[in-house]
């Protein structure tokens, strides 16, 4: 999953950065709302993270300018002051909840997940698939309640999947969300990620969660459970 | 160009000076003249027309003195030698008489007429004016008053034509002109000056009241006074009432900061305090890290508090009404966003045309911090109502969640309530509820919902401006 952080104050970027990175998340950033409105604009995420009160354009205009561009994925915004006439107009320009400054990482992450799953369509943290359930909160995957020990591409790739369970996903479209606009793609290194997620995730062959669909993609092919 | 430059020189010489009394004083001293000049001129005028008309009569009277002592004898007008009229006789009277035939010949002449020259003799028998209307003119190079007076004489069916003109030197009327033009002149120079004056000494009068305000104002300055005491005439007291008002809420103002900064110093003390006892304490590294982060987070708090208590305005505004149901609308949509997960049914009644009397920021403070209570808390509802109680806005916000213990369903409005004394880990957001309603007099209660939940009712000031209009409030009060 890839998060763009907008935040004009460069050792809380730091902070955001390395502690969502250490949480499996591939992270962009950058420092001013210019250069915002064009990342957003040319590249895909799964979720923003923006500073309301950046210098220059602020997080309110490139907020609106997403929007306007049929941008719909989620938005953080994070605020200093707090007060409520800031809160509202974040929310009515265009974000999905606000964080108070100072916060907790652990805040921060706990609303990053539930932004994340509200986009894709869950309401509980744990996720149910037959035999697989996905924990978006512990960033684990359990098989027949049972751990499974993922490398943290791995589990990007799985959750990746997993959250957009029943739709093809292209292998372009992975490895734009699973990394760095500057990463060495290649096409190669996620085939071998999917071949691992199989054998771990179904060392029988009889679940066959990760359907290939030639020429297109990848679907995660099983349903939710409720 | 020139035009312009005509303006421009015209600007610069009406160029009005910087104060008050001056600028008055200036207008006078341009306009004054042009008024005196149009009234001199009038006068003048005035005068001018009816010396005319009074030589002219006493010309007429002197035509028909002639005319009454004048015979006919053989169809020949006779005048006698001497007349009544002395200054016929007289050479140097300036006064003479003389009579033409209906050919232009002269037939007779006053003995006083000996100085008048001949050649203005000739040019006046050449004067024809018509039968029956006299006419009288000023010959100004001549420096004489003619007047011309035809006659027409009947004897026995036949007619005789004679012209009478009587010549009056001007010398006389042109000196008492004189006379009148330098005194009129006089005279409305120093009604003028004189007004100019007056003006000068009413100004001052006047504008006392701008001087003492001046000085009452420095004296504030220096500190020797804390508000404007003078009494001061109707068209100045708005102004210092107002200012007093200006003054006092600056007062007030300047006192909330300090107030403020010192509680924000205050209640950082307590964290601080316990952080430097900790280098002191036998701590584990895990320990001494929740210890600092938990106060930290208190800190947060204190700073949070404090920054909200300084956003909102503890004057109220004079005249806002704040649309209370545009505020719930948004405060709502945007929590409703928040909160899509739990599909919250929001119901509003009755907000329609209810305003509050405040700071519209105050508003959406209290709104923003209930609501999210109610949203956060609540189950699947929230219900916001309004209602109108006298001077009274009542809105009740009430959610479907676990609700508030009964212990703490009192009123738990505490003027002043600081953070550092309210137990730890209890939200900011109802301290901050409390201050903004205790800052407009409010009141704030927490009950059980009739939908299960917690229910808040809180009591502001409300915006009646459609029922009665807004009344001053009586300064004696």
């Amino acid at each position: 999953m890839k998060i763009l952080i907008v935040e004009d104050d460069p050792d809380l970027r730091r902070q955001l950065v390395s502690s969502l990175a250490s949480r499996s998340y591939t992270v962009e950033e950058c420092a001013d709302g210019d250069e915002a409105v064009y990342l957003g604009t040319e590249y895909e995420f799964d979720l923003a993270i923006v500073d309301i009160g950046l210098p220059g354009r602020s997080g309110l205009d490139v907020i609106r300018a997403w929007r306007q561009i049929q941008r719909d994925f989620p938005i953080l915004i994070l605020t200093a002051r707090g007060d409520w006439q800031d809160k509202v107009e974040g929310l009515e320009a265009g974000a999905d909840d606000y964080l108070v400054k100072p916060f907790h990482i652990e805040e921060l992450s706990a609303r990053v997940n539930a932004l994340m799953r509200r986009a894709a369509g869950h309401s509980k943290p744990q996720m149910r698939f037959g035999p697989i359930t996905l924990d978006t909160t512990a960033r684990s995957v359990l098989l027949y309640e049972e751990e499974i020990k993922l490398t943290s591409y791995e589990y990007r790739t799985l959750e990746y999947l997993m959250l957009h369970a029943g739709q093809t996903i292209s292998k372009a479209e992975l490895t734009e969300h699973l990394y760095h606009q500057d990463y060495d793609r290649d096409s190669n290194v996620l085939e071998v990620f999917i071949r691992r997620l199989r054998q771990k995730l179904d060392p029988d062959q009889s679940l066959n969660p990760i359907m290939t669909v030639r020429g297109l993609g990848y679907r995660f092919a099983l349903e939710a459970t409720h | 160009m020139r035009w312009k430059r005509l303006t421009k020189s015209l600007f610069k010489l009406f160029r009005v000076p910087g104060t008050l009394r001056a600028r008055l004083l200036w207008a006078s001293i341009v306009l004054l003249p042009i008024l005196i000049v149009f009234a001199g001129g009038a006068l003048q005028r005035a005068f001018e027309t009816s010396l005319l008309t009074s030589v002219e009569s006493q010309a007429r009277l002197q035509a028909f003195a002639l005319l009454g002592s004048a015979e006919f004898i053989e169809q020949e007008l006779v005048l006698p030698r001497t007349l009544q009229e002395p200054r016929f006789s007289q050479v140097q009277s300036g006064l003479s008489a003389l009579v033409f035939n209906a050919n232009g010949e002269l037939k007779w002449r006053s003995e006083s007429s000996a100085l008048v020259a001949d050649e203005l003799i000739a040019r006046i028998s050449t004067i024809e004016p018509e039968p029956g209307s006299s006419r009288f003119s000023h010959l100004k190079s001549e420096q004489f008053f003619l007047y011309l007076y035809p006659l027409i004489w009947e004897i026995d069916g036949s007619e005789y034509r004679y012209m009478i003109s009587i010549l009056n030197a001007d010398f006389d009327a042109m000196e008492e002109l004189t006379t009148f033009q330098t005194q009129l002149w006089g005279w409305l120079s120093a009604v003028y000056l004189l007004a100019l004056l007056l003006q000068y000494l009413i100004l001052r009068w006047g504008l006392k009241p701008l001087k003492y305000l001046a000085d009452d104002i420095s004296r504030i300055e220096s500190g020797d006074a804390i508000d404007l005491r003078g009494q001061y005439p109707g068209e100045v007291e708005p102004l210092t009432r107002n200012l007093n008002r200006l003054i006092d809420s600056e007062r007030h103002q300047r006192e909330r900061y300090r107030n403020t900064l010192a509680d924000l110093a205050h209640s950082l003390k307590t964290p601080l305090a316990v952080i430097k006892g900790a280098a002191s304490e036998d701590h584990t590294l895990e320990s001494y890290q929740r210890l600092i982060d938990e106060q930290s987070d208190r800190m947060t708090q204190i700073v949070q508090y404090q920054l909200s208590r300084a956003v909102k305005s503890k004057e109220r505004p004079l005249g806002s009404a704040v649309p209370v149901a545009l505020a719930v609308e948004r405060i709502c949509g945007a929590l409703s966003k928040v909160y899509s997960e739990k599909r919250m049914q929001v119901e509003l009644v009755a907000l329609d045309a209810k305003q509050f009397a405040g700071d519209e920021r105050d508003l959406m403070e209290l709104l923003g911090n209930l609501l999210e209570n109610a949203f956060k808390y609540g189950q699947s509802q929230v219900r916001v109502d309004a209602e109108l109680f006298e001077q009274d806005l009542i809105l009740c916000i009430s959610d479907d969640g676990p609700g508030v213990g009964t212990g703490q369903q009192h009123t738990i409005l505490e003027r002043g309530a600081r953070l550092d004394t309210s137990t730890p880990g209890q939200g900011i957001g109802l301290a901050v509820c409390a201050d903004i309603i205790s800052s407009y007099n409010g009141a704030l209660e927490v009950r059980r919902s009739t939908l299960g939940g917690a229910e808040f009712r809180i009591q502001l000031p409300a915006a009646i401006s459609t029922l009665s209009p807004i009344t001053a409030s009586p300064l004696d009060e």
